[in-house]
């Protein structure tokens, strides 16, 4: 098994997670205020992976300047538009309904999911009402695989102490890899097309999409380049 | 921003093979497939060092998390509770807590085994991404901002809105509900109940789519009790008068087909060349609306060649001579065939045949009566079955419709008023023809208001002391089914508030300020019955309600909640409600024994059959008119300000060139099922049919975009152009697009037909007495 030392990238990641996880579970002007505050948070934290790679940034750099009530609001009615209803939305956040051979919810590929949750002993909150593979859920789940990857790889697989099988760090990591390079990366990419390409996003959700989208495509990346055997380890692994 | 990703974006069209995301690429589904071999989900398993994970939206599993069997299907019972004549037993596939697919049930001999097009879709309706999913508030009716609230702040917010009104106008008069077959759930009815728990409230009573041929076979026979729709393969000749069943009933075809194979002819008779009239062996296309000069030109002619059934109407029947003297007096067959159009030879010919042709039936379609002489000729098509001696004959009868098996409790419905509720003085008929209550409320000090809903805008619009203030809508859509849409949208204009309780976002919830997520069929326990066929079926709960819907009884026991928190007594209806337990409530012995079960859970076997005495309606003769004996002089109808006789009545005078006709798709049920994918493959957008001489009259090309319009309103569309529409007809079928701007009620007025109130408590539309003109756009 590589042994991969902790990059700085998990803290980031773990940072973005929490905050697209709240946001994109928002149910109110004050979840996507305070989710999205998490988030430029983040960003003046971590920078841009992007901007700190030389590429151009994900998202425009700056936090939502506007901080008053009604602005949050309009957030929220846009929020609801494109992601929650009750009119048909046009992206909606579930992967079932990018991922099937007909959009739907409650797929096979929200069983895959659900499968998955289930293999870390969680589930979501009533189950079978709640459809398992909405965005949000999903990226709970990364993070929770991204905290598992990070106690498994901080160990030598040596000295693993009894309950960690010697083949966690591996399955972790697969499972990762699975989930935001596979799944995601098959999903969320037309995702964040199609609700960005909306009229009238406002900027908070637009950086949100955009620092998702950024994150997807960078862990995915970081996936294949583990993958490639050819890899040298002195290569910096690409910044999360 | 505009949109940049052109025709494949999510409102664009997707490929014909269906095999597409919302965003119209092909999907990749198959990569994620074999998650479940994956062997890191066992390492994961195994681990068991899983308990610090930083989740705080998933929640620690627990082994009753998943209530369904993951590893086979579990088999439910369902019925579709749409607003159709089959009424389908359903069985209902469920893995991992997921309807799979639905087929038809095997046991049910009507339903055998097969749905129709439409209920083959449900799947698509439970799992549709267009689904309301919340309870959610619209700052601003129309303004599209919505908010998502939780059930308990959305109850509270109408809770308080009822106490404010009740407060102002010392009664709850100001609250009005229009409700009608979106839903026929027997345990439905419990918003009704909800409405009577809060106390005397207003109603849009009557229903728009049969009640001038209620009132009519209540006049001619005491009831309307038809046939069982299985025994018409023993008749000897059909008449399909003015329905489509090979779009609108497509279980009752295999009927008609055996008894053609047993020799019996059928005879189609409709202004529209049908999908039904290419299956019979005749096919008239009269001047719509002339139905009832047809039907007295063939009794005229079966009176000349004395074909009359002379034991029938002398000893089983009143008025028959007057009837007689009637026709002799006004009728002829060449008068009838000038009024309709058919050929007076083709008139006797058939007239003839119905009249030897032993048994011998009518199917009275609910199209032909909607016009302002629709129970007028209905009465005339029962007269002309019962003087041939075909009523209360096995594979007789003249088949309209029935409520036989629908004799349950209806515990959800009836609930008492909280103590010194006050409410309307006067008059109270009955609010529809479910309504159990109607003698009860005669009884009672104070009534609700009724208003006609066939009328909804208008009586929304003048409703006085005190005016409407909030209306609650389920199991309907006024949007897309009440007439004169643009009178509508001023109506809504006067409510303070609306509250509608939905699956999609319709029109109604785009006008409304509180939309509260509902529960489809496969959600909620109800038992079903037909109006045409006499299953009855179970409807089991299949799978857990997705999202945050719940079942109207639920909502009803949750406003009763927030009501009583509120101000304690306020509501009468129970707080804490199972649907299975209110289902089974809905029994009684009257319904165990008509079916022949012991128990309700007898049901899950499959759905059971009413054991009839004959599977003919009237076959002991004994009617229920007030004589006793079928009716052609119907005084009770003339009392009513009818004629007595079933004499022929005028149509109406037509306010614009074409006639215009609206009736129903094979891809939808009113504004339902239009919505679903798989029914927008078939048909992605409405047309203008009309005649060849008309478009070249009119310069329109095939496919052309025109405009429909008349005083009420227009529409704008494509037209095709086919010989299956008479000449002076413009036709287009009602339906509901999600990405569609389009409403057939932009274009129907209010005007009533000329019965209905007797039985449902107000008189029926005349939908297909309107009239449009058409032009190139
Ligand atoms: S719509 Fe009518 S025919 Fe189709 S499944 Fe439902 S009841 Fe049966």
């Amino acid at each position: 098994m590589d042994h991969i030392s902790l990059t700085p990238g998990t803290p980031r990641d773990a940072c973005l997670l929490r905050a697209l996880r709240d946001l994109f579970s928002a149910r109110s002007a004050r979840d996507i205020r305070a989710a999205s505050l998490a988030l430029d948070a983040c960003r003046t934290r971590f920078g841009c992976s992007r901007a700190v790679r030389g590429t151009p940034p994900c998202a425009p750099p700056g936090a939502d300047s506007i901080d008053s009530p009604g602005h949050w609001r309009d957030a929220e009615y846009a929020f609801n538009r494109l992601f929650v209803g009750p009119m048909a939305v046009p992206a909606p956040p579930y992967a079932s309904a990018w991922l099937e051979r007909e959009p739907r919810l409650m797929g096979e590929s929200t069983m895959d999911v659900r499968n998955l949750y289930h293999a870390l002993g969680y589930a979501v909150p009533d189950e079978g009402a709640t459809p398992d593979d909405h965005l949000s859920f999903e990226l709970d789940a990364a993070l929770a695989l991204l905290t598992l990857r990070e106690a498994a790889d901080t160990l030598p697989p040596s000295s693993a102490p009894e309950p960690f099988p010697p083949a966690l760090a591996s399955d972790a990591q697969e499972a990762w890899r699975w989930l935001v390079a596979e799944h995601m990366g098959a999903w969320v990419p037309r995702f964040v097309q199609h609700a960005l390409a909306e009229p009238d996003v406002p900027p908070a959700i637009a950086r949100a999409l955009a620092m998702l989208l950024c994150w997807q495509e960078d862990a995915a990346a970081a996936c294949a380049h583990r993958h490639t055997p050819s890899a040298n380890a002195d290569t910096p692994t690409p910044s999360l | 921003m505009s949109k940049t990703t052109g025709p494949t974006g999510p409102t664009g069209p997707t490929g014909p093979t269906g095999l597409n995301g919302p965003d119209g690429t092909p999907s990749r589904g198959g990569a994620s497939r074999s998650l479940s071999r994956r062997s890191f989900l066992k390492g994961l398993i195994a681990s068991g060092a899983l308990a610090t994970l930083p989740c705080s939206l998933l929640m620690p599993r627990s082994a009753s998390a998943a209530p369904f069997s993951k590893s086979d299907f579990q088999i439910f019972r369902n019925a579709c509770p749409r607003n159709c004549y089959d009424t389908c037993s359903i069985v209902t596939y469920v893995r991992d807590g997921v309807v799979k697919f639905v087929e038809g049930a095997p046991e049910s001999t009507y339903t055998a085994g097969g749905l129709c097009v439409k209920g083959y879709s449900y799947p698509r309706r439970v799992y549709s991404p267009d689904r309301i999913k919340y309870p959610m508030v619209q700052d601003g009716r129309g303004s599209g901002n919505w908010r998502r609230v939780s059930w308990d702040e959305a109850m509270e917010r109408i809770a308080r809105k009822l106490l404010e009104i009740k407060e102002r106008d010392g009664n709850l008069l100001g609250l009005a509900l229009t409700k009608y077959s979106g839903n026929f759930g027997i345990t439905n009815y419990g918003v009704e109940g909800m409405m009577s728990s809060l106390g005397y409230t207003t109603r849009l009573v009557g229903t728009p789519c049969w009640p001038a041929g209620i009132d009519a076979q209540n006049y001619d026979l005491g009831d309307m009790w038809c046939n069982d729709p299985e025994d018409m393969e023993k008749s000897r000749y059909v008449i399909i008068w003015g329905a489509n069943p090979a779009w609108c009933s497509v279980h009752s075809m295999k009927y008609v087909y055996a008894a053609r194979d047993r020799g019996a002819k059928i005879v189609v008779i409709d202004p529209v060349l049908t999908q039904t009239s290419a299956k019979g062996d005749v096919a008239w296309q009269p001047e719509t609306g002339s139905d009832g000069a047809l039907a007295l030109g063939m009794a005229r002619h079966v009176l000349d060649l004395g074909l009359v059934d002379r034991d029938f109407v002398t000893s089983n029947a009143v008025g028959f001579e007057e009837f007689a003297a009637y026709l002799r007096q006004n009728v002829t067959v060449e008068w009838a065939a000038e009024k309709s159009g058919i050929p007076a030879d083709e008139i006797r010919r058939v007239a003839e045949e119905f009249a030897t042709a032993k048994p011998a039936t009518i199917w009275i379609g609910y199209g032909m009566q909607r016009h302002v002489n629709g129970g007028a000729a209905v009465r005339a098509i029962d007269a002309l079955v019962a003087m041939t001696g075909n009523v209360g004959k096995v594979g007789g009868g003249a088949r309209y419709g029935h409520l036989q098996t629908w004799g349950f409790n209806y515990h959800a419905m009836i609930q008492k008023a909280p103590a010194g509720s006050t409410g309307f003085v006067g008059k109270a008929g009955p609010k529809g023809e479910f309504d159990v209550t109607a003698g009860a409320a005669a009884a009672a000090a104070y009534t609700d208001r009724a208003l006609n809903i066939n009328k909804t805008a208008q009586e929304l619009l003048d409703a006085q002391n005190p005016p409407v203030r909030v209306l609650w809508s389920s199991c309907k859509n006024p949007f897309a089914q009440d007439f004169d849409r643009n009178k509508l949208e001023k109506a809504f204009n006067k409510l303070e508030m609306v509250v509608s309780v939905e699956q999609f976002f319709t029109e109604t919830v785009r006008h409304s300020d509180i939309v509260l997520p509902v529960t489809t069929l496969f959600e909620e326990w109800t038992v079903n019955a037909s109006y045409w066929h006499y299953w009855v079926s179970l409807n089991e709960q299949a799978i857990a309600p997705m999202h945050e819907a719940k079942s109207n009884i639920e909502i009803a026991a949750l406003l009763s909640k927030h009501m009583n928190r509120l101000s304690p007594g306020s509501c009468t209806y129970p707080q804490d409600i199972d649907t299975r337990e209110w289902m089974e409530k809905e029994f009684n012995k009257g319904v165990y024994e008509l079916l022949g079960i012991s128990h309700w859970q007898d049901l899950r076997k499959g759905p059971a059959k009413a054991k009839m005495p004959s599977s003919a309606s009237w076959s002991d003769r004994k009617f229920k008119t007030p004589s006793g004996k079928y009716e052609f002089r119907s005084d009770l109808c003339a009392s009513h300000g009818h004629k007595a006789l079933p004499e022929y009545k005028e149509g109406r005078k037509p306010y614009a060139p074409y006639r215009l006709l609206t009736p129903h798709s094979k891809f939808a049920i009113h504004s339902q099922f239009a919505n679903l994918d798989w029914m927008e493959e078939f048909q992605k957008e409405p047309f203008v049919y009309l005649n060849p001489a008309l478009a070249k009259a009119k310069g329109i090309a095939d496919l052309d975009t025109v405009r429909v319009f008349n005083p009420s309103g227009e529409v704008k569309l494509r037209a095709k152009i086919t010989n299956t529409v008479p000449g002076d007809c413009l036709l287009m079928y009602e339906a509901w697009f999600r990405k569609l701007d389009f409403n057939v009620q932009n274009l129907v007025d209010d005007e009533s037909a000329d019965m209905g109130a007797y039985k449902t408590g107000a008189p029926g539309v005349a939908i297909h007495d309107q009239f449009a003109d058409v032009a190139r756009a």
